[in-house]
């Protein structure tokens, strides 16, 4: 019983590190219609830039908030200098481009970092334990995630739902061409929906990184499981962002933990143990499949 | 009494809360022209879409030559003879004018599972082309591409088009829809030309061009049906002249 | 085709088949070995762009899932070969036949979809054999999976490097001829017409999802043969030959070399190849050390492609007719 709770916190924290992700990614597309596949780049971004700012300020904290505002800044001139021009282009020219950006990063970080790998250690303060349920422990960094990521979740669903920037994305992610009408500075809100979405990334990968590594090509794979989830929960839907990353944390975990007890009984551990993950993460492309199927444009997606 | 080529019965189409098609019934016999008309947001659209079978309706039925093709999609009904033209011109931008015409002409030969021969010199279907080409006036533009067609020749084009299967029945949204008066007269002798060798359902706001034209006219009000009848009678109506004709002429 | 010789692209074109054809001789005159092995899957790699190129390019379908074929195909040699069957004649129609319904399958459920939903839904079902692929513990899981190469009762020795680049190389040209025929085929018309204006198409009485399936499987039994011909060329197979990276590289070769043009995808493999090699050694002469950052370089010229070189390299030879 506390294992299954443990485990389904386990789920719920990595799904809202995927929707930190995944909201950037679904306002860019629903509003700017716009492919970006090194969405995964800003996700190593951070992480790296939070690695070096960690080092300077031997600090935790300080280092992921100057992280925050540097990850906003490149989202910014990345938005500038390339992505806007790739608006009013076909998805095939975003993907093109993208794909060359994402390139670009990741050697980028091998000039400047080196090809090694960095970690970036879990804050002292965060290091021990909590109890969730008397007698049950879990990782307070893990823990702290969990509030982190909620609360800017919930942060992001206030500034959705409730400023004037939230209004002019809703209206611009469901019809492009009202927002213009409204008299809205339209580049500057793109060049700040851009790098809003740019720092969740960065976010995002930054805490990830004391429970996995700061690593070259870290983002490339996530980023498809963050379209995947994109996709589920329906293009430019928030709410479809947040609902997918959970059903795809809970997956995950269940296919990590569960599904290599379960295969156990089948084959031998070892085996087991190697084919759970690939299985698990199997079943979040046939929950995707699946959906589309029954809802060809996501969950939340809009009807055309 | 002639069989009607087209004829709905009671149908239905609801978007969430708005009845876009109210009890629509309506009949289109062989050969003649059949005027739909209405002030914008009147359905007409949404009707042709169901008579089309891209929008499903939610109740009613519709039988075309003898058949109920209600639950029929598009392709098949095309099959049966049911062809339309768009409001928003719907040509292939990329392609030639003779290719345009060659294709719908294509899509009549059967299937096109043919994977090698070369369908840009094959006479089944560059012959008929041509002469659908001829038929509206456009001939001499054959190997223009599409794009590079005036407005007026791009709907003179999706004519062409839509005549490739000898339909018996074309349903036309708007063909004269952005023309010059000049463009609009051709294009009201061009139609006048093929009634009689194919029914059709007119959906026009040109009221000279209407009246002119067709048979019978319905007005559409709301998703309803607020009359039926020949120009004269429907010139004659109370309602007709206060809801909408009335409209037109201030 | 006379006539085509006259253009630039035809003399172009012609040019570099002649050099294709040489390459195992001048390799050896040279005693170039290596060239010869990227020369072979330059070939291989053009199979896999061209056959992307009938849907992406004449289907304006952007699949971003192609190189799962690569695997499919791959794979299937490769489990046949580890469980004895050796057999060209068995391994490459079993191959084709799982590549062809791996993409019925795929092709199905993804063509329902539109837009970015399309390239994201092929995009996922590549991953998924990807995963499956790593999760067969059975045959190497991550690690991937030696094989001995096919066997054709000693018609040919695939074993022997020239005679394997030309079967490639043939069957790269048998592949161009049919995308060529099929482009300007009834079928191809139709094809290309979706493309255009697929309102357009339905309403002319096109049911325009049985065509598209159409296009995607013949597509992909020739991405399967691709992947026939890469498990052959190292004798082995992995899950890296299917990561979703290798997708975005036949994307960016079919773009680079000229969407929906008959040797395109050829240009775009052979300069996708070739920026490789040279722009390693140009970095170096600039800077010691600099070359094996070339991706720097190639990066940027990627989104340069995408915002300033719309037609590829096709374009520079010329305006196509037809």
């Amino acid at each position: 019983m506390e294992y299954l709770l443990v485990q389904i916190l386990n789920g719920v924290q990595l799904g809202l590190l995927m929707f930190l992700l995944a909201a950037g990614l679904t306002l860019t597309l629903g509003i700017m219609d716009l492919v970006n596949l090194a969405h995964g780049s800003l996700y190593m971004m951070g992480a790296y830039l939070a690695w070096t700012f960690i080092g300077w300020t031997d600090s935790f904290v300080l280092g992921v908030l100057l992280a925050l505002p540097a990850t906003f800044a490149l989202g910014v001139v990345l938005e500038m200098v390339v992505m806007r021009r790739l608006y009013a282009r076909t998805h095939l020219d975003h993907v093109l481009a993208t794909f060359g950006l994402i390139l670009f990063f990741n050697e980028l970080v091998r000039v400047i970092w080196g090809p090694a790998g960095k970690s970036i250690a879990v804050p002292p303060f965060l290091a021990n334990t909590v109890e969730i349920l008397p007698g049950v422990p879990y990782p307070a960094y893990r823990f702290a995630l969990i509030v982190a990521g909620g609360v800017v979740a919930l942060l992001l669903a206030w500034l959705v739902a409730r400023t004037r920037m939230g209004m002019l994305i809703r209206a611009g992610a469901s019809n492009r061409r009202m927002i213009g009408a409204l008299g809205v500075n339209i580049e500057l809100l793109f060049s700040l929906v851009f790098g809003l979405g740019a720092v969740f990334a960065g976010l995002a990968g930054t805490i990830a990184a004391p429970i996995g590594s700061v690593k070259i090509g870290m983002g490339d794979d996530i980023l498809i499981l963050a379209l995947v989830i994109i996709v589920i929960g329906g293009i430019g839907s928030i709410k479809g962002a947040f609902v997918a990353a959970m059903l795809v944390g809970q997956i995950d975990i269940f296919g990590r933990t569960y599904l290599a007890d379960l295969l156990k009984l089948f084959m031998g551990p070892a085996s087991a143990s190697a084919a759970a993950p690939a299985i698990s993460q199997v079943l979040v492309y046939v929950l995707m499949a699946g959906v589309l199927v029954w809802r060809p444009t996501g969950l939340f997606g809009q009807r055309s | 009494m002639v069989e009607p080529l087209l004829s709905t019965q009671a149908l239905v189409k609801r978007f969430g809360g708005l009845l876009a098609t109210d009890n629509v019934s309506l009949e289109v016999r062989p050969g003649e022209i059949h005027a739909l008309i209405g002030p914008n947001g009147a359905g007409k659209t949404t009707l042709i879409g169901q008579l089309t079978g891209t929008l499903a309706s939610d109740s009613g039925t519709i039988h075309f030559a003898g058949r109920d093709v209600t639950r029929l999609p598009t392709h098949t009904r095309v099959r049966l003879g049911l062809a339309r033209s768009f409001q928003i011109t719907s040509v292939l931008r990329e392609f030639s004018a003779l290719d345009n015409v060659a294709l719908a002409v294509q899509a009549h030969q059967g299937h096109s599972f043919r994977f090698l021969a070369d369908a840009g010199r094959d006479e089944r279907l560059r012959g008929p082309a041509r002469e659908r080409l001829d038929a509206v006036g456009l001939g001499a533009r054959a190997d223009t591409h599409a794009a590079a067609l005036s407005h007026g020749e791009q709907r003179q084009l999706e004519i062409a088009m839509a005549l490739a299967g000898e339909p018996k029945l074309l349903l036309l949204d708007e063909p004269m829809a952005g023309m010059s008066v000049e463009e609009s007269q051709r294009m009201v002798t061009l139609l006048r030309g093929l009634k009689g060798r194919h029914g059709m359902l007119l959906i026009e706001h040109d009221m000279d061009a209407v009246f002119a034209l067709a048979d019978r006219i319905t007005v559409l009000v709301y998703g309803r049906v607020l009359a039926s009848g020949t120009p004269d009678e429907i010139r004659a109506h109370p309602e007709v002249r206060q809801a909408y004709l009335g409209e037109e002429a201030a | 085709m006379i006539g085509a010789l006259r253009t630039p692209r035809g003399l172009f074109t012609l040019a570099l088949l002649v050099l294709l054809a040489a390459l195992p001789l001048l390799t050896q005159a040279f005693d170039q070995r290596y060239v010869l092995s990227v020369g072979t899957r330059i070939v291989i790699w053009s199979i896999a762009a061209v056959s992307l190129n009938m849907i992406l390019g004449y289907g304006g379908l952007v699949s971003f899932g192609h190189a799962a074929f690569f695997g499919v195909g791959g794979y299937a040699v490769g489990i046949l070969s580890a469980n004895g069957i050796a057999s060209g004649w068995i391994q490459w129609p079993v191959a084709l036949l799982a590549s062809a319904t791996w993409a019925a399958i795929i092709g199905a459920l993804s063509l329902r979809t539109r837009g970015l939903y399309f390239i994201m839904i092929t995009l996922a079902f590549a991953q998924l054999v990807y995963y499956v692929g790593s999760g067969l513990d059975a045959y190497g899981g991550d690690d991937g999976l030696n094989i001995g190469r096919s066997r054709f009762n000693g018609l040919i020795n695939l074993a022997d490097k020239a005679s394997f680049y030309w079967l490639c190389l043939v069957l790269l040209l048998a592949t161009v001829w049919f995308s060529g025929r099929l482009a300007r085929s009834r079928f191809g018309f139709v094809l290309r017409g979706a493309r255009s204006n697929e309102q357009r198409m339905t309403a002319l009485g096109f049911p325009v999802f049985r065509y598209r399936l159409a296009a995607f499987v013949i597509a992909g039994t020739f991405g399967g043969l691709a992947g026939i011909l890469l498990a052959n060329e190292g004798a082995y197979v992995s899950p890296a030959m299917m990561a979703w990276m290798k997708s975005g590289d036949l994307i960016v070769i079919v773009v680079l070399g000229g969407t929906a043009t008959l040797f395109g995808p050829l240009y775009g493999a052979i300069t996708f190849f070739a920026l490789e090699g040279a722009l390693k050694p140009m970095l170096d002469l600039v800077h010691k050390g600099w070359g094996e950052h070339w991706q720097i370089v190639f990066g940027p010229l990627l989104v340069m492609v995408a915002l300033y070189a719309r037609g590829g390299i096709d374009s520079l030879l010329g305006r196509r007719h037809g």
